[in-house]
Parts: structure tokens; sequence; C-alpha cells
């Protein structure tokens, strides 16, 4: 029992969290074991109201938080000692060089100063900022800043790392390079992400799964090739000759048929009938079938689909 | 001549982990340093620096007078400086380096949001304040014990007797030791509160000198000019600890404005008590 919850990494029963007549989060519910986590939603629907009450950083007014197993707010230094958090907003002293405010926020984290200056070397190496680790603070740019916060957010070595928009003013060269650090935390050093975003695609190529927030509330959560794969038994076709009784074809077979992009059709039905279904009413309508794909929705259609 | 390849992967650590007190000391250090210059130009370092020696001059020149002249005026100096007189000496010379840092300690954590990041790490609202005022403290005490500290050993090496002179003085290094302690821990909190409504250290600057001095001179002119109840020299803020301090010596120098030293301590009690609750109430819900 307590393997599985050390192995979930959030669980929330009920959170709900208020500021004055605006309801940040409505009863939110999640239990989510994956590695790479997703936030995703518009500005104002609750990611970061969220986050900051996983970190045990606001009071929720009802039901449960726990990170990594620990209740966010009975425990929440002990569980701040445990994970890193990268904040959305601006947040570093400018007159500290990035070596001396990593050191010191892994110290303040638990770690002995030795050890401190060690990891801080070997974590400014990994986000790309050993040769500017002697620079004041307060001369580096947009970029450079969101790397000392993730530097300093992995210092202390965190199980779990919650990352708050770290695109946000980024060039594009930047965010690639970030949306690249943050897939290798999970992938390649072994740390779990939490990441938000108000971009479908950084939290596509970075998460395992995703959790929609919408108004507050929960409009879609789990691992997004599921989400994407929940419209098994559609598919496109292109065909050449009568579409009109083709199309008549499919419907006398139980086939939804829509108009697709450039010509295409999409066809939705038994995902075990399909297949021959298609074949069957081509031959039925004379009509020559170039070619059968597969109709994956993106995340894109799964998250439209859920917020609609 | 041998080499070793270094692996600079990032690696996991399992090792020890300090306890969450740990946090405060590295909180104060780095504060400490942060605020005293440290990594910074010459000019931010050249007034700690400055108001530090100035603090220490009397003890030295006291010093070097006893060192150069021996034991020749001994007997007309015995005490050039009275410890009980130190403090009140430099008593502006601390004002000036307690407006200047603790502004420095608070408000640039305000201005650029550290105090956020702070939040989101292992320490809490308490941690934090007990940090930043342990980092006031520490430097504090190097103007009000260590320069007095400095002329009891002094006084002592250049005694007759070493050992006679500490047998005969010894309370007086406990009223220094309690002194020193009182008059730092009183500037800390009074300018750790001043400077936690504002984020700007102008602001804060000023409004610790004018808490510091307006009163002072109100106070003095209430009493010692119009003759007034000699009791409102309890709104003279910058002199209550420096009084209380005296008072633990006795032997009060002007008998028609002395007060019980327990008026000076009970006032100086109830400031500290007061910029206790500020710092509390500022800091109670500090958004993170």
């Amino acid at each position: 029992m307590a393997a599985t919850a050390e192995r979930t990494t959030i669980a929330t029963t009920g959170l709900t969290k208020r500021y004055d007549d605006i309801v940040a989060l409505d009863e939110v519910s999640l239990e989510i074991a994956d590695d790479a986590i997703g936030l995703l939603g518009a500005n104002g629907a609750g990611k970061s109201t969220l986050m900051r009450a996983l970190l045990g950083l606001v009071e929720p007014d009802a039901g449960t938080a726990r990170l990594l197993g620990i209740d966010a707010v009975a425990r929440a230094l002990e569980l701040r000692r445990r994970i890193g958090y990268m904040p959305e907003h601006e947040c570093l002293p400018s007159w500290m060089t990035a070596r001396d405010l990593v050191v010191h926020l892994g110290e303040l984290r638990g770690l002995p100063r030795r050890i401190a200056v060690l990891r801080t070397s070997e974590v400014l190496f990994q986000v790309g900022l050993e040769e500017e680790r002697l620079r004041l603070i307060g001369t580096f740019s947009t970029g450079m800043r969101q790397r000392v916060k993730l530097a300093q957010a992995l210092v202390h070595s965190p199980e779990l790392v919650v990352l708050d928009e770290p695109t946000n003013g980024l060039d594009p060269q930047g965010r690639e390079e970030m949306l690249e650090l943050v897939r290798r935390l999970s992938r390649d050093l072994g740390i779990r992400v939490l990441f938000s975003s108000h971009v479908l695609e950084d939290v596509e190529r970075t998460c395992d799964a995703v959790v929609v927030l919408r108004d507050g509330r929960v409009a879609a959560q789990g691992r997004i090739s599921e989400l994407r794969g929940r419209e098994a038994g559609s598919a496109r076709l292109s065909a050449v000759g009568d579409l009109v009784a083709l199309r008549a074809a499919l419907s006398t077979r139980g086939v939804h048929v829509e108009d697709g992009e450039e010509g295409w059709l999409a066809v939705r039905g038994d995902p075990a009938l399909l297949p021959d279904a298609v074949r069957d009413a081509c031959a039925d309508a004379g009509v020559s079938l170039r070619a059968l794909l597969p109709g994956d929705r993106t995340l894109e259609d799964a998250v439209i689909g859920a917020i609609a | 001549m041998s080499a070793r390849l270094e692996d600079t992967r990032y690696a996991r650590y399992d090792g020890v982990r300090r306890p969450p007190w740990f946090a405060v000391i590295s909180l104060a250090r780095w504060s400490a340093f942060g605020a005293l210059g440290a990594r910074k130009s010459w000019r931010a370092k050249f007034l700690p620096i400055t108001l530090t020696l100035i603090a220490a001059l009397p003890a030295f020149a006291v010093l070097a007078i006893r060192a150069i002249v021996g034991q020749r005026f001994a007997n007309r100096f015995p005490e050039l400086i009275p410890y009980r007189q130190y403090l009140t000496e430099i008593g502006l010379d601390i004002t000036i380096f307690a407006a200047i840092l603790c502004p420095e300690l608070l408000c640039p954590d305000r201005r650029d949001n550290v105090l956020s990041l702070y939040l989101s790490t292992a320490v809490g609202r308490f941690t934090y304040v007990v940090g930043k005022f342990l980092a006031a403290l520490v430097p504090l005490l190097s103007l009000t014990l260590l320069p007095v500290l400095l002329l009891f050993v002094g006084n002592t090496f250049f005694a007759d007797s070493a050992t006679g002179y500490l047998a005969d003085h010894w309370h007086d290094s406990l009223r220094i030791i309690a002194s020193g302690l009182l008059l730092a821990s009183y500037v800390s909190l009074v300018g750790l509160a001043v400077a936690s409504f504002t984020s700007r250290r102008a602001f804060a600057l000023g409004g610790y000198a004018a808490l510091m001095l307006i009163p002072t001179f109100v106070g003095g002119s209430l009493v010692g000019d119009a003759g007034l109840d000699r009791h409102l020299q309890l709104i003279m803020l910058g002199r209550l600890p420096i009084a209380a301090a005296r008072s633990l010596y006795g032997g009060e120098q002007n008998p028609e404005f002395a007060l019980a030293g327990w008026w000076w301590w009970s006032a100086s009690a109830v400031v500290m008590a007061i910029a206790a609750g500020c710092l509390w109430w500022r800091y109670r819900r500090a958004d993170a």
C-alpha cells in the first residue's frame, strides 16, 4: 500500500481553492503515477493554483493533495525538501551569481555545503550554464534566467520537479532547448516531472500523461497515448469514382461518413468491422480505393473534445 | 604524473542531508554577505567596512595610547573611555550601520520576488524571518560587542596584573556582552521591522533614520530644554537600548534626568516586541 502511494505522483481528492468569489480549483480529483505529467489549460484555468496547492504553498479550502504520497498541507516543508520547483514568474536575485544562488538554494534544501558546491557544477553543466556560472544573474537574458531557475530546482537531487510554464518568454531556439532539457529529466535522469503549460505541443513533446484544466475543473486526464487512441474505429480514406454512391454504401453498412480535408473522407464505425466494411462498400459503389489510413486524432483533438 | 577523468553527468544524491535549522544558518550567512557587499563593487563594501572600523576606532586609539605611553600615565588615565560610555560614543555609527544593513536584507527580496523562491524551498516564513534577523544581528555585534570586548581584553593585557584586573572587572565582561546583545538585537529588530514595509531601500533607510532620530531629539528637547516629565525620555527610541546598557554599570551622570534601569529595559523590551510583531504581521501571509 505504502509502495503504491509512493509510486503515485499526484493524488488529489475534491481539492478546492477559492479566492473571494473566484473558484480557482473546483473539486479537483486526480490520481496519476506517470513520470512526466503535463498540466494543460488556458491562462486562468487553475494550473498555477493546483501546482501551488500540491507544493503546500496555498492551503486548500477543501479536499486533500498529495505529491509523491506526502500530504501537501500537513508535511509541506518535508515535501518541498524532496522536490524541486521552478516558478513561472521572475524571482531571481539580480545581485547573485548563478553559482552562488544554486549553492545557496541547495543548502536551504538540506545539502551540506561541499556537496551543494559539487552538485551546482553538475546542474549548471546540465542546463548549459557552466561558462556563465560566475556572472551576475542581473546580466542574464531571459533564457539564461530560465535555466538558472531550472538548475536551482534540480540541485538537491529531487525526486520530482515542478515546472511552471518553463518556456515562457523564450525565443524559438531557447524553447527548443528547454523542452529538450525537460524531456531529458524524466527520460534520462530519472526525475519525475510535473510540467505546466498553455501550449499543447510543449506538453505533447515532453510528457507521458496530461491533465487538462478548465475553469478550475478537470476537463480531461490520462495518458497522452490513450487520449489520442480513444478514437479507435476511425479512419481516413481516399477513393476515385462515384463518392456519392460510396457514401451511401458505407452508410448502409453502419459506417458514419464525414468530409475530411483535401478530398479525404473521415469514416467511423465498429473498429473490428471497419476495414472490411470500407472494402465491401468500395466494391459495391464501383470506386477505386486509393488509401485507407488510421484516423488518429491528435492530442489537440482530444483536448478540444474534452473542453468543448 | 597522473590524470583523472571526472564524470560530470547529473547523478542522484542519496547522502546525508542537513536538518531544517541548517537552512536558517545558510540564509543568514548568504544574506549577511550580500548585504555587506560580497560579490559587489568596492562602493557597496565601503560603508559597512568604514562604519565597522569607526566603531572600533576608540578601542584601537585607547589601546594604542596605553601601548605608547606605557605605565607612566596609567594611573592618570585608568579608563580613557569607560565601558559604560563606549556604546554612547558610537551610537550614531551603529544607527547608520543598521539603517544601511537592514533594508539591504529585506528590500531586494521583495523587489526581486526572491521571497517566493525561498518559500518554495524548505524555508518557511518563520525560518525566513529568523534567518534575516541573524543576518542583521551578527554583523551588528561586530560594532556593539567586539570593540568593547577588544578594549576589555586590551585593558587586561596592559594592566599591571592581568589576573588582578580580571578578578576586579570580570563582571564588566558580562555587562559588555549583555549590552552588545541588547543593542544589536534592538536595532536589528527595529531596522528589519521598518524595512519589511517597503521594497524600496531608500524609503526603509529614511524611515528607520527618522524613527530612531526624530523621537530622540524631540524627547531630549522636551525633557532637557522644556523641563517636562523625565519619563518622556522613554520616547527616545534611539537612546533606549544605550541607556538600558548604561544602567547595567550604574552611576548615571545626570541624576536629575535619570530613570531607574528597569524603565529603560522595559521600554526597550516593548519596542522590540512591537518590532517583532510587525515582522510577524508582515510575513504571516507573505505570498509565495
